[in-house]
């Protein structure tokens, strides 16, 4: 069974390779009519995905990205602006005439129908031939791995294999895009973790375009190719996990897409910064972004694992900024120790350290340590 | 689990239904074996020689084609409650905001609020063969000499669906309005145009509300006999008429009870057939499915 499940995976793969599965906002915005007036959700969205991309919209709950992808299916009708599917004008097509499939956060599986008939529907819809009908359902089921589960109902599925269904589902019809909302939401880590892995093979194999919503940065990091961070209705940033991390566009996605540190500023001569401590200002003026005239209050940031610790008076050989304080907290966390460092009554900098180095065993809470970093990996943004 | 108190309480109820239910129930069963006493004997039902007589009796004229046409009334009255129940509940359910739904719901469960002769009487007023439909139909230029509906067995129709329509529009409309508008997008994004997303969502998943509908309104339609009484007089007998005259006029307690057993009996029997078919029909299908997938699974 399973050397035929990749020979029928591929074949799938070939004929969807065939659609254009480019996805085109421009300008596009959608506000709801609530109890406390008009509420935008989404503002003027641009934004260009590439056929057989990986794609994540990014952000926390509320920010309109379960809006967005509402609209690429068509679910939701747009205030203003035009959606393109694979360079077709489809802002005004209803759901039932876009290429485009969906996978609900709760599955939406039909509870009255058998998990082959949950399958066979989108086939249906296309009058699919009995007997090729029959053939490509249990194909999908057995890229989904639940080939043995064609006459269960739904209902007596757990979550994981609902998902499975849904996924199935939702590629049977060969889409040309698939939109995926929240889809491992419900799901337990291990199954969560699993589920991921599954889902890029699929695309993979299936050389799909999938626009994938969560608002779990991790998930959308392991598994995109590009990720749009959205935040209030506004597209953010849009960049592939390693340019969000290092060099994330505003505080918020800093902050979003992992742990930062802020270190207070401000830009005293030229190009150059300083922070709460002297070392530091001399030689933040190494920092690339210094584009802030002087007298401006920015914000240095580092991330955790860019932050050196130095325990005790050691005055320490590394070069660079250096700030001084005592240790506030020690967290073990396996393979990594997370030490926060007190600076003054408003500042605290957190800290990862290898567990196993002498820094994370010497910490102790309350005693005197030094954080320093390499200016090239600080960057300065608005406070 | 229960508190104490609680339990009691539950005891409580099923004391009470054993009471006004059973029991009864029970008695009845009895004297369906029974014969009416003389008159010299004492009771109403003599219970010395127990036997069949009565159901065959029963069976006979006119309580024979009676209960045939009451069997006839009920299904036709059932059906005409459905089709119009069916939109009016998806109306309710699908089109109506929240608030809106609250108020069109309490409008349909109204008239129950008015006492029911009062209801049949104004069913009676209306349509009197010079009365306010006639009136009605004169103004709009419909020329008849005088209406002859009441007193038929299309007046007991009437009276029947108006009596039992909202039985079967609430629970149409709990289920319909439970029915997830995600499965219907999910239908619509998997290239389902309206009508087929009713045809093949809506529809099946609301036949759980069709058959509540179904057997709360054709049970107690069938044992009626206060509306066919009012609405259709001497032609518009019902079983339950009959059933209530042997026990009035008749005083004929065990032959009553009889045509009651049988009543009953029919209606489980009925309802007990549909169940019936309907898992031997889906039953079927799905070995029938099961055969044809297997052998696709063979072939690939």
């Amino acid at each position: 069974m399973t050397t035929d499940t990749t020979t029928q995976g591929t074949a799938l793969a070939d004929e969807i390779r065939e659609g254009a599965g480019a996805v085109v906002l421009d300008q596009v915005a959608k506000s709801f009519r609530g109890p406390t007036g008009v509420k935008m959700v989404v503002r003027d969205l641009s934004l260009s995905i590439r056929p057989g991309e990986f794609f994540s919209l990014l952000g926390p709950s509320g920010c309109g990205k379960t809006t967005t992808l509402r609209m690429i299916a068509g679910l939701e009708k747009v205030d203003s602006g035009r959606i393109f599917l694979g360079g077709v004008d489809a802002t005004d097509l209803p759901a039932h005439a876009r290429n485009v499939n969906t996978v609900f956060q709760n599955y939406a599986l039909f509870p009255h129908l058998s998990v082959f008939d949950n399958v066979a529907y989108g086939l249906h819809r296309q009058h699919v031939p009995k007997a090729e009908l029959r053939h490509r359902v249990m194909e999908a089921l057995a890229l989904v791995h639940m080939d043995g589960f064609a006459m269960h109902r739904p209902q007596q599925l757990s979550g994981g294999q609902q998902q499975r269904i849904a996924l199935a589902r939702s590629i049977v019809t060969r889409p040309s895009v698939l939109l995926l909302d929240e889809p491992l939401a419900a799901l337990d880590l291990k199954l969560r973790e699993s589920m991921q892995e599954e889902l890029k093979r699929l695309q993979r194999e299936l050389q799909l375009t999938f626009v994938f919503v969560t608002h779990d940065q991790a998930e959308a990091f392991a598994m995109s190719d590009r990720v749009a961070v959205m935040e209030g209705g506004n597209l953010v940033q849009v960049g592939s996990p390693e340019e969000l991390y290092l060099r994330p566009a505003t505080r918020f996605v800093t902050t979003f897409v992992g742990r930062a540190n802020f270190i207070p500023a401000s830009l005293v001569e030229g190009f150059s910064a300083s922070s709460p401590d002297e070392v530091a200002s001399r030689q933040l003026s190494e920092s690339p972004d210094g584009e802030e005239s002087v007298g401006a209050e920015p914000s240095i940031f580092v991330r955790p694992e860019r932050l050196r610790l130095e325990i005790g008076d050691s005055s320490g050989q590394i070069k660079g900024p250096r700030v001084r304080g005592t240790v506030a907290d020690k967290t073990f966390s396996g393979g990594q120790t997370i030490v926060r460092v007190k600076i003054n009554d408003d500042v605290e900098l957190s800290v990862t350290c290898d567990s196993a180095s002498n820094e994370a065993r010497d910490a102790s809470i309350g005693g005197a340590a030094a954080v320093t970093w390499q200016p090239s990996d600080a960057t300065l943004l608005d406070r | 689990m229960l508190g104490r108190g609680l339990r009691g309480f539950v005891a409580l109820s099923y004391v009470w239904f054993a009471l006004w239910f059973i029991a009864p129930s029970a008695i009845m069963l009895i004297y369906a074996f029974g014969h009416t006493a003389g008159l010299t004997q004492k009771g109403l039902v003599n219970l010395n020689h127990l036997g069949l007589g009565n159901f065959w009796q029963a069976l006979k004229y006119p309580s024979g084609p009676v209960l045939v046409a009451s069997l006839e009334n009920a299904v036709v009255a059932t059906a005409l409650c459905g089709v119009i129940a069916y939109p009016v509940a998806y109306f309710i359910a699908r089109k109506l905001g929240p608030r809106t739904r609250a108020i069109v719901l309490l409008l349909v469960v109204l008239p129950f609020w008015t006492d029911y002769l009062l209801r049949m009487l104004g069913w009676r007023i209306f349509l009197s063969p010079l009365g306010l439909l006639y009136n009605g139909m004169q103004a709009v230029g419909w020329h008849v000499n005088y209406l002859s509906i009441l007193d038929t067995r299309g007046a007991v129709m009437i009276g029947l669906v108006y009596n039992y329509l909202p039985l079967f529009i609430l629970p149409l409309a709990v289920v319909l309005e439970r029915i997830d508008p995600l499965l219907l997008q999910a239908a619509d994004d998997l290239g389902a145009k309206p009508w087929t997303i009713f045809r093949t969502i809506t529809f099946p998943i609301s036949m759980a509300g069709v058959v509540a509908g179904t057997v709360l309104v054709f049970v107690p339609m069938l044992g009626d006999y206060v509306t066919p009484t009012l609405m259709g007089g001497a032609r518009g007998l019902m079983i339950g008429s009959l059933v209530a005259s042997e026990f009035t006029e008749g005083q004929n307690w065990s032959l009553g009870a009889a045509m009651a057993i049988l009543l009953v009996v029919i209606l489980v029997g009925i309802v007990a057939a549909c169940w019936l078919l309907a898992t031997g029909v889906r039953y079927v299908l799905a070995r029938a499915r099961e055969r044809a997938l297997a052998r696709v699974l063979v072939t690939t």
